[in-house]
């Protein structure tokens, strides 16, 4: 890689992303940068193209222009599961053939298969998906299927999942939107304290200037 | 926007229809047209046209293939609603029942059908109507009873609420929503009527479909050069027929109500009842003809077949001929699932010439393609035509067309975003399709097994004519007994179709009673 | 098409390699010869062991189809045979064999072989077997009926007869084919009108042979006791029967011998066998009396070596056949297109 470092040692930096959906352009030249190790929240309207550019930066999708550095290399064309940016999606895309604990374990068990690490193979692999499902208080259900769990429950299984193969970045899609005012509130909390516990470096998508506030310690604004 | 999800598909991931595609290619294409160059002359390229019954013969095989196929398609409409509507302890079981025929050869079902058809019922245009609608009604319920099932009611009740009466409510609501299906049961019943062999010549009081004159001037008449090209006007029509195709064929041949079945529907069951009777008449037919003679119950067809007979001119090991029958069907579905996984895997997301193509086999001719594989490959290094794995190998193709439409629809509803959310776990596109992919195919997997197990078992037509070393399969065998006369001949013959009933049967039941473990929401 | 080209060009290295070790073969060493026959052909096990015993040569069956189904193969594979040897190719269908230059010219000079059939054979191959095609009746319930037995065609056609008669279509059963040869040498100039006067009778037509005698036949539950099947059908209906027959009692189906065709088959070494000289031997063995002695009951065909004896079941029910129609190879092959026609035209 050509690419002259950044400022930061660590984090996740968008140089002049431009990203278009169906032919339209979406967002034009946006540049902005999340300090390693802390959360930056992305506001804005729906349908401004929130959603797309989490696709964009975790490699679902290409952007029609500019760079996506993490850690100071251009991951822009990197492959998605080299990447090693997390995404946890609104509707949390839980694998439905699979329990609550073999979700949390799907992205270590790949880990241990593409770099040939045998360390996070059996037992490992099981008190790593034990302390997941602790810290998010799900330590109870690691053999339900997940078509039983509640909205909260399931939406705590996705950030497990996410969290798991400790990405150097993870993106979150509304991870709040849906639940009930309670339950918001108590994930808001837990979420700020998980993700300051495991010094994840952090996007989090939302169109709640309080959540934004709570959970980040910067903000960026769209549309 | 492209993607780069929709890259990796793109590129390498491409290299999977290979499979399906050499297969057809080598064992249908290429056999059928290298029959038609080498015997290639101008003078039966035209002069073929001008023989009497081959005008009569196009025409029967559109009059009869239109009606056939309406006819089917109206009469499977209601078990197709039955079965899709109902789960009364024996849904498995007549959904099995009614799938039977259509995997069973003709020579076996068409017999015991002969035998009940009301002699009233002048063999000809009626009596090929019904018995194609007895054959191929399987299509229609196992085409349409999964769309069906999962349409809400609630929208029927939503139309009727707006002043629609229930007649107006099915055209307008159910018959729009049920379209896909049913032009995925009208190809494939239109493409099995219109090359009908079996069923023609025992029915159809000397008419002659297409495909039956192919077989006539190639056989009784000896004028192959006029009977290849009528095999590859057929292939060429047949092909165009899948290409103009809508394209909107996209559900197909899976289990009726995997869905949640809705309550349980007294005149359902009454229509599921009377489907499975009409199915089992025969059937039980057949298996008495095997039991009765002279008017006495006898088991000396079945001892003949489990003793090893000593009756001269009669020799036939069950054991031998049964295990040979189930180790093809096991080699065919085991080459044609996975081949048809990878090809489902290519084409999940649109219907493209592909899946056509693969289509191909059910249009071609049986005979063309028998002798086309004998004179495709005889001489070294291809010297394959009296190769005993040739049989299983063109069963998988034949079974390939069913593999595909079985597994495909499904693999078409897993949502990307499944495939995506693992691959920022750091899963490779390999690790997606084995961890996500197939787990979620796996109940289609086992359907199209049991399919490819069932049309391998019963596979009566190209593989007839290929030369073998002692390889006889239960249709080759059922074929021979019925073949001499007397009455221990005849009830060895029902016997051992019996015995390919029951394994056709067996193999069924894996179609039946596998479940998919999701549903997408 | 390339690849065929390429696979033609492999294939004439290969056969030039052959050629090379063929001297070998002549030390009759590790022959493995291969009949290639019709799927009946069934053959008591063993047979061939004494074969193999004096010369050292292995045989080896393949089979496919019905004899219709070997032809066409055979003419498609003229030159690069399946086999060595071809075992049944009959009088309907020798010439086409014959156009496609199918066979190594050999007839067995083997004692005893009946020289009316050798001279059908075009000296190209030599007879095998020979069986009838005929009228069949249900005894019994022509006694029911109390009916005598038809004696010609011309009965077929009276009134006492009307509704009786189930015939596989000569358009799709070579068995029906054979009862149609039949009717035109009985009567070369009049059997159209023969077939008209059937019709007009009610004969119904099927589509082959197992619809005609297991669902139409009266034997067999349907209601037609006259039918078209082999003469040697009778001695099955004993042989065969269940419940078995009493000791001694007639056979329950019996043929009308003036309505019988002949069927004559034939075995030839086919042109392109790598071991012409073996494939005469084994085509010499097929005529031995050792073998031929095996055939009726085994295949239900009589020997072409009248020195065969007949087993005892065949020679007590098999009505013999005196004066059979027969019609040599080259007239079938030059007008059964146009007698197909003309039938289809007049029964269709």
């Amino acid at each position: 890689m050509t690419t002259p470092s950044c400022d930061r040692e660590h984090g996740l930096e968008l140089d002049r992303i431009s990203v278009a959906h169906d032919g339209r352009s979406l967002i034009r030249d946006l540049s902005f940068s999340v300090e390693g190790g802390s959360t930056t929240a992305l506001l804005g309207p729906s349908g401004v193209g929130k959603s797309s550019l989490l696709r964009v930066i975790a490699g679902i999708d290409r952007p029609t222009g500019g760079r996506i550095l993490l850690d100071g290399s251009d991951v822009t064309d990197t492959p998605i599961h080299q990447r090693r940016i997390g995404l946890v999606f609104q509707d949390n895309q839980l694998f439905p053939h699979l329990s609550v604990a073999d979700n949390v374990a799907y992205g270590l068990r790949n880990a241990a298969t593409r770099e040939a690490r045998r360390s996070w193979r059996g037992s490992r692999t099981r008190e790593r998906v034990h302390e997941l499902l602790s810290l998010v208080g799900l330590a109870d259900r690691e053999n339900d299927p997940v078509g039983v769990l509640s909205g909260g429950e399931a939406k705590r299984v996705a950030l497990a999942r996410g969290l798991a193969p400790t990405p150097k970045a993870l993106l979150l899609d509304e991870p709040l939107t849906g639940l009930d005012r309670a339950l918001h509130d108590r994930l808001m909390e837990d979420l700020a304290t998980i993700l300051r516990a495991t010094g994840t470096t952090a996007l989090i998508v939302t169109h709640d200037e309080t959540e934004a506030r709570f959970l980040a310690s910067a903000t960026v604004r769209l549309g | 926007m492209p993607s780069s999800a929709d890259l990796s598909r793109t590129g390498r991931v491409r290299l999977l229809a290979v499979p399906g595609l050499v297969m057809v290619l080598a064992l249908v294409l290429v056999p059928v047209l290298a029959l038609g160059a080498r015997t290639f002359d101008s003078a039966s390229l035209f002069g073929v046209w001008s023989r009497p019954g081959i005008v009569d013969a196009i025409g029967f095989t559109i009059v009869e293939t239109i009606l056939s196929t309406a006819v089917t398609i109206a009469l499977g409409l209601a078990p197709a609603w039955a079965l899709s509507h109902h789960s009364m302890p024996g849904h498995r079981f007549a959904l099995a029942v009614t799938t039977v025929p259509f995997m069973l050869p003709t020579v076996v079902v068409g017999a015991a059908f002969l035998g009940l058809l009301p002699g009233s019922v002048e063999r000809g245009l009626v009596a090929v109507v019904i018995a194609h609608a007895y054959f191929n009604v399987a299509v229609v319920i196992r085409t349409v009873a999964p769309v069906w099932a999962t349409i809400d009611p609630m929208l029927v009740s939503a139309a009727r609420n707006l002043g629609a009466s229930r007649t107006r409510a099915f055209v307008s609501i159910t018959l729009p929503l049920l379209k896909p299906a049913l032009y995925s049961a009208t190809a494939i019943v239109g493409f099995m009527c219109a090359t009908s062999y079996g069923v023609v010549r025992m029915l159809g009081g000397g008419n002659a479909t297409l495909e039956v004159e192919v077989y006539r001037r190639a056989i009784l008449f000896g004028d192959i050069a006029g009977a290849s090209t009528l095999a590859v006007v057929q292939l060429l029509v047949a092909a165009i027929c899948l290409l103009v195709w809508t394209g909107k064929d996209r559900v197909v041949f899976t289990n009726a109500g995997h869905r949640s079945r809705r309550r349980d529907h007294p005149v359902a069951r009454v229509v599921a009842v009377i489907a499975t009777v009409v199915t089992v008449i025969p059937l039980v037919a057949l298996v008495l003809s095997s039991m009765r003679s002279r008017g006495h119950w006898t088991l000396a067809g079945w001892r003949l077949l489990t003793s090893g007979s000593n009756v001269p001119g009669l020799r036939l090991d069950l054991i031998d001929v049964l295990s040979r029958s189930l180790l093809f069907a096991v080699i065919a579905a085991a080459i044609a699932v996975p081949i048809g996984i990878a090809t489902s895997t290519v084409s999940s997301s649109r219907s493209t010439i592909l899946d056509r193509v693969l289509l191909l086999p059910l249009g071609a001719s049986a005979v063309a393609v028998g002798l086309g594989i004998v004179i495709t490959y005889d001489s070294s290094p291809f010297d394959f035509r009296s190769s005993w794995w040739l049989t299983p190998v063109v069963h998988a193709v034949v079974a390939l067309p069913f593999v595909i439409r079985v597994i495909q629809p499904v693999h078409s509803r897993i949502p990307e975003h499944l495939r995506s959310a693992a691959a920022t776990l750091g899963a490779s596109p390999l690790r997606v399709w084995a961890t996500i992919d197939v787990p979620l195919i796996s109940g289609a997997i086992r359907t199209a097994f049991g399919l490819s197990l069932a049309i391998s078992l019963g596979e009566f037509g190209a593989t007839s004519f290929l030369t073998r070393n002692d390889t006889d399969t239960l249709p080759i065998a059922v074929e021979q007994l019925l073949g001499r006369s007397g009455d221990l001949a005849r009830l060895a013959g029902h016997a051992v179709a019996v015995v390919l009933l029951l394994a056709t049967l067996i193999a069924l039941a894996f179609t039946t009673r596998s479940r998919h473990s999701w549903s997408a929401s | 098409m390339k690849t065929r080209t390429f696979a033609l060009a492999l294939a004439s290295i290969a056969a030039a390699t052959t050629v090379a070790c063929g001297s070998d073969d002549s030390t009759k060493l590790d022959v493995t010869l291969t009949i290639v026959a019709y799927e009946s052909f069934t053959p008591p096990e063993g047979i061939f062991d004494a074969f193999t015993d004096e010369t050292g040569i292995s045989v080896r069956i393949v089979a496919a189809g019905d004899a219709g189904e070997m032809i066409a193969k055979a003419t498609l594979t003229a030159g690069n045979p399946e086999g060595d040897v071809m075992w049944g190719v009959d009088n309907t269908l020798l010439s086409r064999a014959l156009d496609a230059d199918v066979f190594d010219p050999y007839v067995s000079e083997v004692d005893g072989l009946d020289p009316d059939l050798v001279a059908t054979a075009s000296n190209i191959v030599t007879p095998v077997d020979y069986g009838d095609v005929c009228v069949n009746y249900d005894v019994a319930r022509l006694e029911e009926l109390g009916i005598d037995p038809p004696t010609s065609f011309d009965d077929l056609s009276s009134p006492e007869y009307r509704s009786l008669l189930v015939v596989p279509s000569a358009l799709t059963s070579s068995t029906g084919l054979a009862f149609l040869l039949g009717t035109i040498a009985n009567d070369p100039d009049g059997w159209q009108q023969t077939w008209s006067d059937l019709r007009d009778n009610d004969v119904l037509i099927v589509g082959g042979w197992y619809e005609a005698y297991y669902t139409e036949f009266s034997r067999y539950g349907g209601d037609r006791p006259l039918v078209i099947s082999y003469a040697s059908s009778p001695p099955a209906e004993i042989l065969f029967a269940d419940p078995p027959l009493p000791e001694g009692s007639p056979a329950p189906t019996a043929v009308v011998t003036s309505t019988c065709f002949r069927q004559i088959e034939y075995a030839g070494v086919l042109r392109g066998s790598e071991h012409v000289e073996e494939a005469r031997a084994l085509v010499d063995f097929l005529v031995s009396t050792t073998f031929q002695e095996s055939m009726p009951e085994s295949l239900f065909v009589f020997p072409a070596n009248e020195l065969a004896k007949l087993p005892t079941t065949f020679a007590t029910y098999v009505q013999p056949v005196t004066d059979p129609l027969v019609m040599d190879p080259a007239t079938i092959a030059a007008s059964r297109d146009a007698w197909l026609e003309e039938w289809d035209a007049i029964v269709g």
